[in-house]
């Protein structure tokens, strides 16, 4: 819910950008980085 | 021809013992005989030899012949007793026969002493034969009693030492004055006979160097088949420590090989002490025994073999479970990796694709690494995996290797690599030594934060046996040298690759299992590693189809060297 408000209200493409490069690399929350995905293509 | 006699007479009268002497002769005997006529005097003939009859005098002025009967009775000898006596009345000669005596006689009519004579020399046989019969039927019950109880006692368990103990504790119930006994079971991989067990000598004794002609004289009895029985220990030329037998007292000697299902289990060997033989009824029970206990050792054995065989699986159940759960986190990681990127260029959210895309290609070649090594694990499962020698240059192969590592490795890591001038041709499967190099290598890079990671090459003279050696001398590496069929048959010129890193190093006891399947020394999905587990299983197997053989020296907190030795010639 965090995450999605986060991607719904940041202004800001690069810090997505960050955000979801850094959940990539690590490896953690795919689930999270789909959503981000989804959120971004829905905008 | 006349028939010795041996007659006591209790009488007080020499002439009417002549007279008895003289009637016996006319009856075809010869008698040996000893008159006497006092307490004293018969019981010290009685103790002093074996009597075939006694006459006594029923009437004597200082010894009553009743009191002979009584005295003879007393002693527990089954004599033939017959009163003869001048004058004996009914009611006296009833009370003598109801006392025991076998018949009476009168003095004025010897006509009956002989037929009597015989007759109680007749049944005295048939008592005696009886008694020996009743006296072999008991020891038969008694020996089925204890075959029995013994019977029940090492088959009422299936753990092999109570077996053993069991055994050799209740041999007590059949040879109560057995000084020693002892166990020896063959030990099948390495073909000799190891001490199992032993009762009545401390174990550590017949082990130790001291006294080997046990184990030696069990040895004959284990090449031939067939049960041995040494008559004396303290003289027989194949014991050449005579110090211990005579220390422990020990004479006779039999040992019964243990036979089940025509398989040789072990030999059961047993001491008597000296001056004390194993009759045939013993050495025939004993080999009854043997058979016996040979079917409860060996199903013990089954029994702890399967046990074994259960654990195992259990292990390798467990082993495989683990490596399920590495192998699913270790694919999905790469794999979300190269969703999330291929997602970021498919929405166009990433401007800088280049990168992106070269992330994709890096996970997805480390996804393929690792599913090539399951499938060669796989295919080395399978038997599926052969070798392809080939003649090459040992030079141009460190350089194409070399030329594989030519890009920047990042972090604080340097890649050295050390070979001599002039390396000669090698002929073997250049595929699997490079994908040996590869893997060991990698590893030295993925474990190393800083440092030096160093490849090297030289050629040198040994063989596998000469590697172990070495070891034992003094090094404290722990070596992995594991299979047999791999052995040079003598030096030979082979290659030796080390690959040196600064990483953490492996902890002494994790050393035997890095090359088992599926291990990790972190197998959690949180350790600080990636990788599956089989790199390091495949190297020693490819190592090990060219004849080669790895080991392994590292140091907790300062590194590892693994070092890969092959014949020059596969």
């Amino acid at each position: 819910m965090a995450f999605a408000i986060f991607f719904s209200r940041c202004s800001k493409n690069s810090m997505k950008i960050q955000v979801l490069t850094l959940f990539i690399d690590s490896g953690i929350y795919p689930m999270l980085v789909r959503k981000g995905q989804q959120i971004w293509r829905l905008k | 021809m006349t028939k010795e006699l041996r007659a006591l007479i209790v009488e007080d009268s020499q002439d009417d013992a002549l007279l008895l002497v003289g009637a016996l002769e006319q009856g075809g005997y010869e008698p040996r005989f000893e008159r006497v006529d006092s307490s004293g005097t018969m019981a010290a003939a009685l103790a002093r030899q074996r009597w075939d009859i006694v006459f006594a005098d029923y009437t004597m002025p200082q010894f009553r012949g009743t009191d002979a009967l009584e005295l003879l009775t007393k002693s527990g000898l089954d004599v033939p007793f017959i009163f003869v006596s001048g004058t004996i009345g009914e009611d006296t000669a009833v009370a003598a026969m109801k006392a025991g005596a076998h018949d009476y006689i009168m003095k004025g009519n010897l006509k009956r002493l002989v037929p009597a004579v015989q007759r109680e020399l007749r049944e005295a046989e048939t008592r005696h034969q009886q008694r020996q019969v009743e006296e072999k039927i008991r020891r038969q019950q008694e020996r089925v009693r204890a075959l029995h109880e013994i019977d029940l006692a090492i088959i009422s368990t299936l753990e092999l030492h109570s077996v053993l103990k069991l055994l050799l504790e209740k041999l007590d119930l059949f040879l109560p004055d057995f000084v020693a006994s002892a166990v020896r079971l063959l030990d099948k991989e390495h073909g000799v006979l190891e001490l199992a067990a032993c009762r009545c000598i401390e174990g550590q004794e017949w082990i130790s160097k001291e006294w080997k002609a046990g184990a030696e004289l069990d040895r004959v009895a284990a090449e031939t088949k067939t049960a041995l029985l040494v008559e004396d220990l303290q003289t027989d030329p194949r014991i050449r420590d005579f110090e211990f037998t005579r220390r422990h007292g020990l004479g006779s000697y039999l040992a019964v090989p243990l036979i089940a299902k025509r398989e040789f289990v072990g030999v059961l060997s047993f001491y008597l002490q000296r001056g004390r033989a194993f009759n045939n009824e013993e050495i025939e029970f004993l080999v009854t025994l043997g058979g016996q206990a040979a079917l409860a050792i060996h199903n013990a054995q089954l029994y702890e073999q399967t046990k074994k065989q259960a654990e195992e699986l259990e292990q390798a159940n467990r082993v495989k479970s683990e490596f399920l759960s590495v192998m699913s986190h270790e694919l999905k990681t790469p794999l979300n990796i190269v969703m999330g990127y291929a997602g970021m260029i498919r929405d166009k959210i990433m401007a800088d694709q280049g990168s992106a895309l070269e992330k994709i290609v890096r996970q997805s070649r480390d996804l393929l690494e690792m599913i090539d090594g399951i499938l060669d694990v796989t295919a080395i499962e399978a038997g599926a995996i052969s070798l392809r020698a080939q003649e090459f240059r040992l030079d141009h192969f460190l350089e194409e290797m070399k030329s594989l590592y030519d890009y920047a490795l990042g972090r604080k890591i340097r890649l050295v690599w050390e070979w001599p001038a002039g390396l000669p041709k090698i002929n073997t499967d250049s595929v699997k030594l490079k994908h040996i190099l590869q893997n060991l290598i990698n590893n030295a890079l993925k474990f190393t934060e800083e440092g030096t990671v160093t490849v090297s090459a030289r050629i040198t003279e040994g063989n596998r046996q000469q590697a172990i050696g070495n070891r034992k001398e003094g090094s404290e590496a722990t070596e992995d040298l594991t299979n047999a069929s791999c052995l040079l048959p003598n030096a030979s010129q082979v290659v030796e690759f080390k690959v040196t890193d600064t990483g953490p190093g492996i902890p002494e006891d994790k050393i035997p299992v890095i090359f088992e399947r599926f291990r990790q020394l972190d197998s959690s999905t949180k350790r600080s590693y990636g990788g599956t587990g089989i790199g390091l299983h495949i190297v020693k197997t490819f190592t090990e189809m060219m004849g080669g053989w790895i080991e392994v020296e590292s140091e907790l907190g300062k590194g590892s060297t693994f070092t890969v030795t092959i014949p020059l010639e596969t």
